[in-house]
This record gives C-alpha cells, sequence and structure tokens, in this order.
C-alpha cells in the first residue's frame, strides 16, 4: 500500500526535479562566490589563489565617505516604496471589487497590470518625457493652472518621491491581481447576513471584507519587507543624474561603480552580502511577528 | 554604461567559448593545415624574399632589416591576444601565417611561453610571471610594468640593435611621434619600443551647423567671445525659422566630460574642449609650472570656464534639462533640430551628423578649432596614445629579432604601399572577419596615417588629378588605390553636385576639405597646440580605488556650479574636499610613479 503511494508519485517528483536543478546551479552554487567578500579577489588568482583579507572590504566600505547617506537613501526610498506598493494594491482591488461589471473591472485590472511589463529602460524615458520642464505634459499642467514648473528628475527634494510614485504605477498592477484574488475566497453569505443585520457598504468593507483578506496583507508584508535594502536599481540606474546624488544614490548603483565601472569585485560582494544578511534578518523578524499577530505560518 | 556592463559579463561565457574553439582549432591542425595552408603560404612569399635579398645586396648583409638567420633561432614571447580573435582554416595561435612567416623569411621559430586575453587577464598574468622571474625572450608590458622593470634592470638595451635593424620605415614612424618613441628610453637607453599612435586624433573642436549660420549672418568663431556669442544667437534668434523658442546654443550631456572618462566615451557633445579655450584641462593629468604631475580638473583655470558655462545655462544657451540627458538623448535633440553647436572628435561629420542629412539635406555641419579665452592660443586635450610598450628580456640571446619581426610587421600591415594581397593575407581578410595582424608579436602605428590620407585627397581635389592617390613605391608603383579613389569619388559628388547622400558630407568634412576635421588636426599638430595627458595607464592603486568617488563628487559638483545651484566658489572647496578624500594621496603616487 505504502510502495503503491509512493510509486505514484515518482511522476511528480520528476517534474519538480527541474526546477529544483535550477535552483540548485544558480541560487545555491554561486552562493560559494561570498568568499570574494573577504579575499583580496583578482581574476587570475581565482576563488582558490586569492589572499584573504578578513572583514577589511567590509571596513573599506564603511570608509567610504557617503556610505552612510546611502545607506539612508536606500532604506527610505525602499520603505516608502513597501508602504505604497501594498496600500495603493489594496485600495484599488477594494474599489475594482465594488464594479458590478465584470466586463469594466476585468478591462481595468489588465490595464493597470501592463507597465509590469514594460523594461525600466523604456518607462526610464517615458518618464523623462513626461516630466520634462519644457515639454513635459506634468509641467504644461502646471503651468496652466498657473504654477511654476518644476525639474522634478533634476531637484534632489522631489527625486525620491518621484522614484515612489513611478515605481508604484509601474507595480501596483500585480498587487491588485493578487488581492482581488483573495477578495474572491471571502465567503459571499457572511455579507448577505451582514446586509440581514443591517450592515452598509463601508461596515462591511471595514468588518468582512478587510479581515478576510488579512492573511494574504501579511504575507505580502513579510515577503517585501526583505526588499528593506533594494530601492530598485534599473530604475534609478536609469534615471539619476549627479544633480540628485545626494538623495538618489543607492547601495545598488554604489556597488554597480565599485564593482563593474571600476572593477573592484571585492568590497562590491562585500556589500552585496552585507545586503543579503540584512535582508535575511528582516524577514526572519518579520516571519515572527506574522506568527505571532496573525497566526501566520508557512513552515 | 551599458556596453560596458555587457562586455564584463558575457566575459565569462566568451572565455569559455574560446577555450572551445581553441581547442577545435588545436584538434584540426594536424590534418588541415599542414597540407592546404602551408604551401600556399610558401608559394606567395617567393617573391617578397627575393626583394628582401635583392636589398640585402645593397646594404651589409649582417645589418639587413630583413635578413635570415640562417640556421633558424629560436625564441620565446607572451601573447596578449582580443577575446574575440578568430582565426581561420585550421590556423591556431601556435600556428597561423604570422608564426610561418617568422620562421620562413627571418629564421625566427617563436614559440609562446603562454597567452592570456589582453583586456581582462593578460598584464595580471605578466605580473605573475614577472615576480616568479620567468621571463620569456620579447614580449609586451603596459607603462606601469616597464618602469618597474627598467628599473629593475630586466630589459634589454635595443639602442644599438635598433639603430642597425630598424628598417626605414619603422624609423620613420617611430619619429613621427618622436615623444613616444622618447618614452621608450630609459636613463638614455631604448629599453622599450612604442607601439605609436595618433596623438592628437582625439582632439576636441567645435562643430557648428551651417546653415544657421547663414541664416543668421554670423561669422566663424575666433575666440571665446564670438564662440558664446554664436551660442546665443542660435538661442535667442529662432535661426531655424519655425517661429517658436525652441533652440539652444550647445549640446551638453549629463556626463558632460564625454570624451576622457566616465561611463561614455562618446567624443560628442563633450565640454573638455570649452574648458581648454580657458586653459583647464579637466579628467588629464598635465605638468605644472614646478614640473610635477597634476590633475586638470582641480585646477584653478576650472573656475573662470564654470562661471561662464553658469552664465550661458542661465540664459538660455544650453539645454536646462542637460542634467538628465544622456548623449544618446542630446543626439535626439540635434537630429530635431534644437541644437546649433556640439564640441566633439573628428569623426562627429559622420556620426551624429551624417545622419541627419537623410532627414535634413541642408543640416550640414562644420568643424572650426577650439578657440581661446584670451591671447594664449588654446590647447586640445589628449589621452596619452600609447597603452604598453614591446619589450626584450635581458636574457634574451637575440634581442634584435624583436626588431626584425616589428620590420615585417610593418612592411604588411602598416606601409602605405602595401599590395592589397599582403593585406589581405598578414592584415585582415577582405570580409574584414579575420583580424590577422592581431597574431603578430611586434606590432605599431603609423601616426601620420590620417594626416597622409588628408594630404592625399586634399592635393587630389585641389588639383583635380589622381596621381596623389596612386601607389609610390613596391610592386604596386603608379597604380592607383582603389580605396582612396572610392573617397576621392565621393567627396568630388559632394562638392560638385552637392549630392549629401553615402557620406559623400562626411568624407569630403573629413578628409579633403581645407577647413575639414582633418585639417583642423594637421592645424593642432602642426603648430604644437596640443595638450597630452602625462600619466599612462589606468593609474596608480589609490587611484583605483577612489575613482568611482572622486569622479561622482567632480561630476555633482560641476553639474550643480553649472546649473546655478552652487556658488563658483563653492569650486574651492570641492578642490579641498577632492585632496582631502584621497586626492592628494593619488596625486602624491602619480609623481612617485610616472614623474621621475
Amino acid at each position: 500500500m505504502h510502495k503503491m503511494k509512493w510509486m505514484r508519485e515518482i511522476p511528480l517528483h520528476l517534474m519538480i526535479l527541474p526546477a529544483f536543478i535550477i535552483v540548485f546551479i544558480y541560487s545555491y552554487v554561486p552562493m560559494f562566490g561570498i568568499i570574494i567578500a573577504f579575499q583580496n579577489f583578482t581574476p587570475v588568482n581565482g576563488f582558490l589563489g586569492s589572499k584573504y583579507v578578513g572583514l577589511d572590504n567590509f571596513k573599506y566600505i564603511f570608509q567610504f565617505p557617503d556610505i552612510y547617506q546611502v545607506l539612508w537613501n536606500t532604506v527610505y526610498i525602499a520603505l516608502m516604496k513597501i508602504v505604497g506598493n501594498l496600500i495603493v494594491p489594496v485600495v484599488i482591488a477594494l474599489l475594482l471589487n465594488e464594479l458590478t461589471k465584470q466586463f469594466h473591472k476585468r478591462t481595468f485590472q489588465t490595464i493597470v497590470y501592463l507597465p509590469n511589463f514594460l523594461s525600466w529602460v523604456i518607462v526610464s524615458g517615458l518618464i523623462i518625457d513626461i516630466l520634462s520642464p519644457s515639454e513635459g505634459i506634468v509641467n504644461k499642467v502646471l503651468q496652466f493652472v498657473g504654477i511654476q514648473e518644476v525639474f522634478f528628475l533634476g531637484n534632489q527634494n522631489w527625486f525620491p518621491f518621484i522614484m515612489v510614485i513611478t515605481d508604484i504605477w509601474k507595480n501596483f498592477g500585480f498587487g491588485t491581481v493578487i488581492f482581488l484574488a483573495a477578495l474572491t475566497g471571502i465567503d459571499p453569505t457572511l455579507y448577505e447576513s451582514s446586509i440581514v443585520d443591517g450592515a452598509n457598504r463601508w461596515k462591511q468593507t471595514l468588518h468582512i471584507t478587510l479581515p478576510g483578506i488579512k492573511p494574504v496583507i501579511i504575507l505580502m508584508t513579510v515577503l517585501s519587507l526583505g526588499n528593506i535594502l533594494n530601492a530598485g536599481f534599473e530604475q534609478i540606474f536609469n534615471l539619476y543624474n549627479p544633480m540628485v546624488y545626494a538623495t538618489g544614490d543607492i547601495i545598488d548603483t554604489l556597488v554597480y561603480r565599485l564593482g563593474i565601472v571600476d572593477a573592484q569585485y571585492s568590497p562590491a560582494t562585500a556589500v552585496g552580502l552585507f545586503k543579503s544578511v540584512i535582508s535575511f534578518i528582516m524577514i526572519a523578524v518579520s516571519y515572527k511577528l506574522a506568527d505571532k499577530f496573525a497566526n501566520y505560518r508557512i513552515f | 554604461m551599458w556596453g560596458s556592463f555587457v562586455k564584463k559579463s558575457s566575459f565569462a561565457l566568451l572565455s569559455i567559448v574560446l577555450t572551445v574553439s581553441l581547442a577545435a582549432c588545436t584538434k584540426n591542425k594536424n590534418d588541415t593545415a599542414a597540407s592546404g595552408a602551408a604551401s600556399s603560404v610558401t608559394e606567395t612569399t617567393a617573391p617578397e624574399s627575393a626583394s628582401a635579398t635583392a636589398s640585402a645586396t645593397a646594404s651589409e648583409s649582417a645589418t639587413d632589416p630583413f635578413g635570415k638567420y640562417t640556421p633558424p633561432i629560436e625564441v620565446t614571447g607572451f601573447k596578449a591576444i582580443g577575446i574575440s580573435t578568430k582565426f581561420e582554416n585550421g590556423e591556431t595561435i601556435d600556428d597561423n601565417r604570422w608564426m610561418k612567416a617568422y620562421e620562413d623569411e627571418l629564421g625566427i621559430k617563436l614559440k609562446w611561453l603562454w597567452s592570456a586575453d589582453e583586456a581582462t587577464q593578460y598584464y595580471n598574468k605578466l605580473n605573475v610571471s614577472i615576480a616568479s622571474g620567468e621571463y620569456a625572450d620579447f614580449f609586451v608590458v603596459n607603462s606601469k610594468q616597464f618602469k618597474m622593470l627598467a628599473k629593475d634592470g630586466q630589459l634589454a638595451d635595443l639602442t644599438e640593435a635598433f639603430e642597425k635593424y630598424a628598417s626605414p620605415l619603422v624609423k620613420k614612424y617611430m619619429n613621427a611621434f618622436p615623444q613616444g618613441f622618447e618614452s621608450g628610453k630609459v636613463d638614455g637607453k631604448l629599453v622599450g619600443l612604442s607601439p605609436q599612435g595618433d596623438y592628437a586624433g582625439q582632439s576636441l573642436m567645435i562643430w557648428i551647423r551651417q546653415d544657421w549660420m547663414e541664416q543668421l549672418g554670423l561669422q566663424p568663431p575666433k575666440t571665446m567671445d564670438d564662440f558664446v556669442k554664436i551660442a546665443e544667437a542660435f538661442a535667442k534668434q529662432d535661426p531655424d525659422n519655425n517661429g517658436k523658442n525652441d533652440t539652444y546654443g550647445l549640446a551638453v550631456t549629463n556626463a558632460f566630460f564625454g570624451g576622457f572618462q566616465g561611463d561614455y566615451l562618446m567624443g560628442v557633445a563633450s565640454l573638455e574642449g570649452f574648458f581648454n579655450g580657458y586653459h583647464a584641462y579637466p579628467s588629464i593629468w598635465i605638468k605644472d609650472d614646478s614640473g610635477k604631475l597634476v590633475y586638470g580638473s582641480v585646477q584653478p583655470q576650472m573656475k573662470d570656464a564654470l562661471k561662464k558655462l553658469q552664465e550661458m545655462f542661465k540664459a538660455g544657451l544650453i539645454d536646462k534639462e542637460f542634467g538628465v540627458k544622456d548623449p544618446g538623448k542630446v543626439v535626439e535633440d540635434i537630429y530635431k533640430n534644437k541644437i546649433g553647436m556640439s564640441i566633439g572628435m573628428e569623426w562627429n561629420t559622420g556620426w551624429p551628423f551624417d545622419e541627419m542629412l537623410k532627414t535634413n539635406p541642408k543640416a550640414i555641419w562644420k568643424p572650426y578649432p577650439l578657440v581661446s579665452v584670451d591671447d594664449q592660443p588654446a590647447l586640445a586635450e589628449n589621452p596619452w596614445p600609447i597603452s604598453g610598450y614591446m619589450v626584450a628580456s635581458k636574457n634574451a640571446k637575440h634581442p634584435e629579432a624583436l626588431i626584425k619581426m616589428l620590420n615585417l610587421y610593418v612592411k604588411y600591415v602598416v606601409d602605405e604601399n602595401r599590395t592589397k594581397e599582403d593585406s589581405n593575407k598578414f592584415e585582415k581578410s577582405q570580409d574584414g572577419t579575420y583580424l590577422y595582424s592581431t597574431y603578430a608579436l611586434a606590432a605599431m602605428n603609423n601616426p601620420d596615417l590620417a594626416m597622409n590620407d588628408f594630404y592625399k585627397l586634399n592635393t587630389a581635389l585641389k588639383n583635380k588629378s589622381d596621381a596623389t592617390l596612386r601607389y609610390t613605391d613596391g610592386p604596386m608603383k603608379g597604380e592607383i588605390n582603389s580605396l582612396l579613389e572610392g573617397q576621392y569619388k565621393q567627396g568630388l559628388a559632394f562638392v560638385e553636385k552637392g549630392d549629401v547622400s553615402n557620406g559623400n558630407v562626411q568624407i569630403y568634412t573629413q578628409k579633403m576639405a581645407d577647413d575639414g576635421s582633418y585639417a583642423i588636426l594637421k592645424h593642432y599638430r602642426d603648430n604644437n597646440l596640443l595638450m597630452i595627458n602625462q600619466m599612462p595607464g589606468v593609474g596608480t592603486d589609490t587611484l583605483v580605488q577612489k575613482k568611482s568617488t572622486l569622479l561622482k563628487l567632480e561630476q555633482e559638483v560641476l553639474t550643480k556650479i553649472i546649473m546655478g545651484v552652487r556658488p563658483v566658489d563653492d569650486f574651492d572647496k570641492f578642490v579641498e574636499d577632492w585632496k582631502k578624500l584621497g586626492g592628494d594621496r593619488i596625486t602624491q603616487e602619480v609623481n612617485d610613479t610616472y614623474n621621475n
């Protein structure tokens, strides 16, 4: 009996094997490379031949004059993105859920999901044009209502907010789809009985809908907290410029200039490792919190 | 930026591919190469060795530049080779037309002790060999290794061998850029051969839209004031006649030192030329009055230029949004008829400007030499053109063999009178797929190549005669050089019929016109109007470490000053910060390494 079950499961195990191999080769094997962070790595000597220097690379990084500014920029932008990317999709999903015509709902859902498929290289080109002080539509509108035009991408006070807003614009469609899916899982009889009890739309949302999708909201929060040091390399790399270095330079762009442009592999790896450790801690902590406050567990 | 990223990330993949293909080549070698390729090589080399012997009878045979060693000698080398180098028909890095030519014509059996990718591994690997004291007879070193080896007395003295064995052509090309040749001498002894290069080729010049100049009745710029006035007229007087105030004077990009540092090597819309007009030389290392090497971007002359740029920005002569525009975006603006002036290199007439003629045949751009703010002429800054030297180890038994191999290279690859057959056999295949010249051990350039092309085409146009387009020596003497003839016809089509298609304007503006871009390079060279970077190579350890930090600081501060966000006096604070953040130490190291 037991053996029969095992035999039946073999095809299923085989099916997961390719995914397992890919994760092993591309995610686990390269982890070996983190030893570069503790070496004075030169390609000609390789992993095994390069000299070990202990924590020198980390000390070197933290001697950078602007490292704390860069860290702050990263956390600041990333936190705003995490919060925005949770609130906006939830609100949009709730509003969409109120639409009675399925056609409208689906159409809107598809349209907001589309930017998700565009590369940041393309989106950046659009954003530069849209926000241009001389030709961009945003500033044309501002001028029309009598407001002085703003050079959004060249102004260091505006830059982080522009990053957050454009990131949300590009990504909220994805979150919306997830929350809409969660909404369909709520038992319709709950709404029926609440109507009997005299609850209006607002009360229904507050006491049935939101508690109903709470586990999903918490899951999304947990998953996104790991991104606390990911402020979005592709986006910022394509949009930042010397004018906004003070508020726009993030860890990843610093690593890019160090590792790829200047070929300083070891310090660049050290920063990468530092980021991963922080992310790991954040995920562990938020998972514990999720377990404590929402009884949510994966394992 | 993107390019360098792609290059680096694809390196690993490429190296695997190369290793595999090399292995495949070695395997093939035994069956195919020995039969077909080898016999054809001996056949075609016969007449050349005959001519070599003929010239040998004239001079003393022992010092014949092309004399053959009998019995053959054996020498060794280290090989730097580009990762994308391709080999044809079973040739390999160890067994190819150049190796055969060395053996058949010069009696030199060359063996590579090892080879490595030029861009990424060669110099590191060479460091390992140097550290262990295992030298090949001949190899190429970078500037830093050259200084080190020469000081340690590890290099053979080539002074006498060069005098005796260098062919007249090699001597001529060495003389064409004496500064480069002399840099191979240490304590008066010639220990390294400079591969030479066009030391003026990357000079910047001012490009201005000709139709706009005529439209507004403007004169060519003679001084910095003229320059600014033209920019002002272009920005304010509606040169494109569309009734809108939508034009700028000068093109500027966010990586505004586009020529020599930063992430782009664009050579389009590069502000260095503007600073050169104020006798400031950003991004390169120059000698100050006391003979010390100093970094150009932190010298006081920068300040006046920055002040002027700030004024120009305020007055709308520069795009208010240049801070977010990379060179690609700026070129778009040029195509949209928004910009009429740009500082760039001699080839700008080909790209981006030639492209523009397709949509606007009147938009012809003309180059002008850099202008100065005072009565001192402006000097055009240039990178140091020599990245390394060919050297012989002090243990080499036949150091002169290096010079003989160089003679052969110059004969087949550099000589302007070389035959097409030689070129197709030793330089590159006819379709350009195979770069045979990269297989050779010793190589050099003709610093005057561009100048000579200019002389030939310019004279042909003036005299309406193709006399200068013919081979002046060698087996093809008297016959017309088909490549030059084609270019001549293209230029003529523009001059006589006004045909702006097919890149005709580019050929004319670059190589033929009396006031074209090669003519300006010639003007710079003839009148000594060049400021060449005095720091060869990639720089010292601290420079490599601090580069990204200091570059970020420099770009941020200078951009903000130009945009008027920070006052010009903040430049002084930038200089202090630069020095504190490693600049002082770098200056010290650069002087210790390169200035002694």
